[in-house]
């Protein structure tokens, strides 16, 4: 069995529903914050499938682009989640409602 | 031709303005001088801006031999064409009335410092006084409508001022708005007749329209419009008049002091809807159906105020309702094409009716205001000056030669038959019958039988007895101006109108037989009075049949009922169900519905994070499949 | 310097100049500078009579067409003349009657009088158009900070209620400025250049309906015309007497000044088909508001619903479209100013005593206080329309205009004509229930006119008279800007 660029595309896709889903159901914020990181690997999986399919380099490239500025929000992620643990004691985010109308 | 006036044209327009500005110059004074000049300036000063402008205005009759139109400056000029001006027209009618009004008016404002001494508002009551004078003369002298009409609202203010003059009464202050409301509503009429006048000639000058109306052929819609306007004036004169609908002003009108009852409410004010339909009669002759209405409304009025005036226990409410129907008497004259009769009997009314006023005041003052005449009885002895006065004032309203009443009254009658009209000679029949008994009642339930009352009566002192002496005499020779050619007169006034008005001139002739029975008729009617009431003990007509008289037909009932209630009811619904209801309602309404709104919106506001993720979720998709679709 | 083509800028920008000066003194000095300022700027207001078409022109924003024109002919200038009398005898009024905040007080009046100055003198649309919504903030303010009790409610009925029909004339405003552009391609907001090219080119009857009902609701609203008034009673209820007095003198002739100036010339085939149906509604409006007001027990209330029965003729007037009634209808809006501003004044002066607006708690005034008393009949006689008083000049040439229309049938002008019966009736039993009868509560111990109130009274009642008896130096320069306005109307409007 040949892989196309079809299969990997599949698998991108459903890690990206698994993602998407995951992060829309999830409470613990970080769950949130891996199910985000599950869907931006989808996404860069994706990236160097089609760097494959078009044959150069560049999808390799645009990958470890992608990979540093999510660990960079990764941080700052972390960061606002770790002041909202001492503001509210939980970082469940049903508690996080201030901006309820 | 006659030769002009021997007097310069300035000198008849400083006497003119002297006349009018006089008193209006003096209206501005008393009311706060009297604090400073002492009551008996004020009474002799005030007078005196009347009685010069007498004076004055007996120059002007005496020199003036033709109509003149003395023009001062323009009112209300728009595009440099003047619409309208302060201009007199100086003829016999309008010299005639001014006579009447100043001199009158003088009379009464010597009575007045005797009347009114004492009263706080002595000075005030001298301003409206002059006020007033100034008002009827503007009315009666001035050319332009408009300025006619400052006059007819000006007496209209003086009205309401002088009837609820002692304002601490609720119910003064209420006779006061009403009559003035009342004679409102006659100026509305007045007032559609202008634009109406305006819109067929373009002019508001009475000489001018008159000239019109003589010089060419009318089109279809100009007389229209003077159909309209004659309407409008009907209404006009019927309010200011006291006539049938617009009367239930002036027995109200007795609240106020007596001397402004003579004055405005017998002598001059009314009168002003009389002189109005004489001065504009080019315009009447051209709608004979309004000429119709006038005599019918005068005859109706004249009859049913006398029947009210039979039952009536206040001595002024009697003579208030004398003065409506003598009105009628001199609307229906004038109905009936014969002006100068009207105008006789207008000038020998202003003479009698003002000493019976006058004469009924002097009875209260000695009396201290008692007005019921129930109260009252035996006083010739106590009072004999105005007993005599007033004797010769009724003998001059029943119509006893040859007292002026007679002659004015005969005139009137005359007219009446001649009219061939059935409804209106047993009118005015039938009115002169009634009349000459309610007076012989007044008459004889003030001046004979027991003293029925509680204080003492005193004669009255000199300024009002004197007045009262004076009218008297006026009453007794006044119809000498106008003396009859059957009797071997010269018919005076006939001749001085003959220039300015259209008569019907009497064809019948003047039986003997016929004023036998006129004069039958009076003295049938006084003999009963005398002998009904002179040993009367203090309870007339007690059946309740005749309630309906004694409350005048229910008229005031009548229109509060239907007007004036429903007028309050239509405020109310407007006010609370369209004001309140429904346009404020809408606009709480949209408010409270934005209101809503935004709590409903408000709900999408989670403020979960994730509940935006979907939405920003959901917005793509539908965003992808559109550009998909739209591919 | 040349100072008279700078005239019209200084008349505009003094007003704002003295709110900005008052700002910066003491609370304390406030009130006297700004009565000091009112009356230069009446001083310079008088400076400028008997000068005519008067122009200033200066850009805003050229590529857009957008201008400071200004222009001075009579029809702004009596209104300015007015607006600066009122304004100082409102501030000479508040002077130690308005006790808190008084800085802010006087500033708020200084740019209240510069917004109605501006929208006055305007000769743009779009200059007209933000100072007529101007107007609103200062008064919005006024009545929100030294108001009566309900005053919130009634502040922000009035704001809003204005607002919705301003932002009605910006739609019916930018379409006729798109429509110029589509038309000449050329962007132009400037009154004379809008109103010759449409004269030219008539608009469309249908866009030109949509085009003046727009503008006319919006002016409709602020004259105030039935059904849109309601706003009117809450607003002059609950203001603060001088604020009373300014809205009713001179605010609300802003909408029939608009009507007359703009939204007429502009679209005169519009105005004259829709001239009958607003007839009906100003006659509906002269005769409820009449019998509204005899109702009221609110003294405030009374006479702001006269207002309303006052407007209503004017706008009976102006829609009657005949040059007479136009007279009529500019000179009552004058009038309007002074008596209804001197029965406000009236009112307020006891009022301000008592605190208190019901007339069933005062009574025989006319022995308490007198010299109030004779003001007060004198004032209701000019509202009356007593001849020999203004109100009598301006009501009978509206009526008699109105009853030479060619678009008005003159049926209507005589149900108008009963107005003047009505109006006997609600203002005789205000003075009734004031002055006459028994005493009431609050009829003890009021004080009567001084030195200060006479200052107020006299130059009005000297004015009642003088208009009434000698209108011509009122009328004449009235009525030549009167000829040109409507001599700009097509023929068959004449």
């Amino acid at each position: 069995m040949s892989f196309s660029i079809a299969h990997i595309l599949f698998i991108c896709f459903g890690l990206f529903v698994l993602g998407a889903s995951g992060f829309l159901i999830r409470k613990n914020a970080i769950s949130m914050l891996i199910c985000l990181e599950l869907m931006l690997n989808a996404v860069n999986i994706s990236l160097v499938a089609f760097g494959r399919m078009h044959g150069n380099e560049s999808g390799h490239a645009l990958y470890f682009l992608v990979i540093t500025v999510a660990a960079c929000e990764t941080a700052i992620a972390l960061a606002i989640i770790l002041n909202l643990f001492r503001l509210r004691r939980s970082i469940r985010l049903d508690d996080a409602t201030v901006l309820k109308g | 031709m006659e030769a002009s006036s021997s007097i310069s044209i300035e000198m008849i327009h400083w006497l003119a303005a002297l006349v009018v500005l006089l008193p209006l110059f003096g209206s501005t004074i008393w009311f706060w001088a009297k604090k400073y000049l002492g009551e008996k300036w004020v009474g002799v000063l005030g007078t005196a801006s009347v009685a010069i402008p007498f004076i004055a205005v007996c120059v002007l009759f005496f020199e003036l031999n033709e109509p003149i139109l003395v023009n001062f400056f323009s009112w209300i000029t728009i595009d440099g064409k003047s619409l309208v001006d302060f201009s007199f027209r100086l003829d016999p009618l309008s010299l005639m009335l001014g006579l009447i009004v100043t001199g009158v008016g003088s009379l009464i404002h010597i009575y007045s410092s005797g009347y009114m001494h004492g009263d706080e508002g002595f000075g005030r009551f001298f301003s409206y006084l002059n006020l007033f004078v100034f008002s009827m003369m503007m009315l009666i002298w001035s050319d332009s409508l408009p300025a006619i009409f400052l006059g007819w609202e000006g007496v209209g203010l003086c009205s309401y001022l002088l009837i609820s003059f002692w304002f601490k009464e609720e119910a003064n202050a209420s006779a006061g708005k009403k009559a003035f409301i009342v004679n409102r509503i006659g100026d509305f009429g007045f007032l559609i007749a202008m634009f109406c006048l305006y819109k067929a000639f373009g002019q508001l000058s009475v000489q001018e329209i008159l000239a019109a109306l003589k010089s060419s052929s009318l089109s279809p819609e100009q007389l229209e419009l003077t159909s309209w306007a004659c309407l409008g004036l009907v209404l006009g004169a019927a309010g200011k008049s006291a006539q049938i609908p617009l009367f239930v002003w002036l027995p109200d009108a007795m609240a106020g002091p007596t001397p402004v009852s003579a004055l405005i409410h017998a002598a001059t004010m009314v009168t002003a809807g009389v002189y109005l339909a004489c001065r504009l009669q080019p315009l009447f002759i051209l709608n004979a159906g309004s000429l119709e209405i006038l005599a019918y409304i005068g005859a109706a009025t004249a009859f049913f105020a006398a029947t009210v005036a039979v039952f009536q226990n206040d001595i002024k409410k009697v003579l208030a309702y004398s003065t409506i129907s003598q009105l009628g008497y001199m609307f229906m004259a004038v109905g009936l094409m014969a002006p100068t009769a009207a105008y006789f009997h207008l000038i020998t009314h202003a003479f009698f009716k003002a000493l019976l006023f006058l004469g009924a005041g002097s009875v209260i003052h000695g009396l201290h205001h008692e007005q019921d005449m129930t109260k009252m009885g035996g006083l010739r002895k106590k009072m004999p000056i105005t007993f005599w006065t007033m004797t010769i004032g009724v003998l001059a309203i029943a119509g006893i030669p040859p007292l002026s009443g007679f002659v004015s009254k005969d005139a009137v009658m005359s007219v009446a038959k001649d009219s061939d009209r059935a409804l209106i000679i047993f009118f005015a029949f039938a009115t002169s019958f009634l009349t000459a008994f309610y007076m012989g009642r007044l008459w004889v339930m003030t001046f004979f039988g027991k003293f029925r009352g509680h204080h003492e009566a005193h004669e009255s002192p000199a300024p009002m007895t004197f007045v009262l002496i004076v009218l008297a005499g006026l009453s007794v020779v006044g119809g000498l101006i106008n003396w009859p050619h059957f009797l071997g007169g010269g018919e005076w006034l006939g001749h001085y109108f003959s220039k300015v008005v259209t008569e019907n001139v009497s064809t019948s002739e003047h039986g003997l037989g016929i004023l036998i029975f006129k004069v039958g008729m009076a003295v049938v009617a006084l003999g009963l009075a005398f002998w009904k009431y002179r040993n009367f003990e203090g309870k007339d007509f007690k059946s309740s049949a005749f309630e309906i008289f004694r409350k005048k037909y229910y008229v005031d009932e009548i229109y509060d009922f239907v007007f004036v209630r429903n007028l309050r009811r239509l405020g109310e619904f407007q006010w609370k169900i369209v004001d309140q209801g429904i346009i404020d309602g809408l606009l709480n309404g949209s408010a409270r519905w934005a209101q809503n709104v935004g709590e409903r919106l408000r709900r999408l506001q989670t403020g979960q994070t994730q509940t935006y993720l979907l939405l920003m979720w959901l917005g793509l998709i539908v965003l992808l499949v559109g550009t998909w679709k739209g591919r | 310097m040349d100072l008279t083509s700078k005239y019209l800028l200084i008349l505009l920008l003094l007003p704002f100049i003295s709110a900005a000066l008052i700002a910066m003194v003491s609370n304390s000095a406030a009130s006297l500078v700004s009565i000091g300022l009112a009356g230069l700027f009446f001083l310079v207001c008088l400076a400028g009579w008997g000068i005519e078409g008067l122009e200033y022109q200066a850009d805003w924003f050229k590529p857009m067409g957008l201008t400071y024109n200004m222009r001075l002919d009579s029809y702004s200038y009596f209104l300015i003349l007015l607006s600066g009398l009122l304004t100082l005898l409102c501030l000479f009024y508040s002077h130690k009657v308005v006790q808190k905040k008084v800085k802010a007080y006087h500033a708020l009046f200084h740019a209240l009088q510069g917004t109605v100055v501006a929208s006055l003198l305007s000769n743009d649309l779009f200059f007209f158009y933000v100072f007529f919504e101007a107007m609103l903030i200062p008064m919005y303010f006024l009545i929100g900070i030294w108001g009566g009790k309900n005053r919130l409610y009634a502040t922000t009925k009035f704001f809003l209620f204005t607002l919705a029909g301003s932002l009605l004339m910006l739609v019916g405003l930018i379409s006729t400025y798109v429509l110029y552009f589509s038309k000449t391609g050329e962007w132009s907001a400037s009154f004379d250049v809008l109103r010759i090219y449409f004269a030219e080119n008539p608009i469309p009857i249908e866009m030109q309906l949509f085009m003046f009902i727009s503008f006319f609701l919006a002016f409709a609203i602020k004259v105030p015309l039935f059904p849109f008034h309601t706003w009117l009673p809450d607003a002059h209820t609950e203001a603060p007497t001088a604020g009373s007095v300014i809205l009713a003198g001179v605010l609300l002739k802003i909408g029939t000044y608009g009507l007359m100036r703009f939204a007429i010339p502009l679209f005169p085939d519009a105005a004259a088909q829709l001239s009958t149906s607003i007839c009906i509604l100003s006659v509906v409006g002269i005769i409820a508001g009449a019998l509204v007001a005899w109702r009221q027990t609110d003294m405030k209330k009374l006479i702001a619903y006269s207002s309303v029965s006052h407007l209503g003729f004017v706008m009976l007037g102006i829609f009657s479209l005949t040059s007479l009634s136009w007279n009529g209808a500019y000179l009552q809006m004058i009038n309007h100013g002074i008596s209804t501003g001197a029965l406000f004044f009236l009112i307020g002066f006891i009022y301000d005593q008592k605190h208190s607006r019901d007339i069933e708690t005062f009574g025989r005034l006319a022995k308490v206080i007198p010299l109030f008393s004779l003001v007060f009949v004198v004032v209701s006689l000019s509202s009356v329309a007593l001849p020999g008083t203004n109100g009598f000049v301006g009501e009978f040439l509206i009526l008699l205009g109105g009853f030479q229309s060619q678009v008005v049938s003159s049926s209507w002008i005589v149900v108008a004509s009963t107005g003047v019966i009505l109006s006997a009736i609600y203002m005789l039993h205000l003075v009734q229930k004031l002055c006459y009868g028994e005493e009431g509560i609050n009829s003890k111990g009021l004080k009567d006119l001084g030195i200060r109130e006479f200052a107020i009274y006299v130059p009005l009642i000297l004015l009642i008279f003088a208009i009434g008896f000698f209108p011509s130096w009122l009328l004449e320069p009235v009525s030549k800007t009167t000829q040109t306005i409507l001599g700009s109307l097509p023929t068959y409007l004449r």
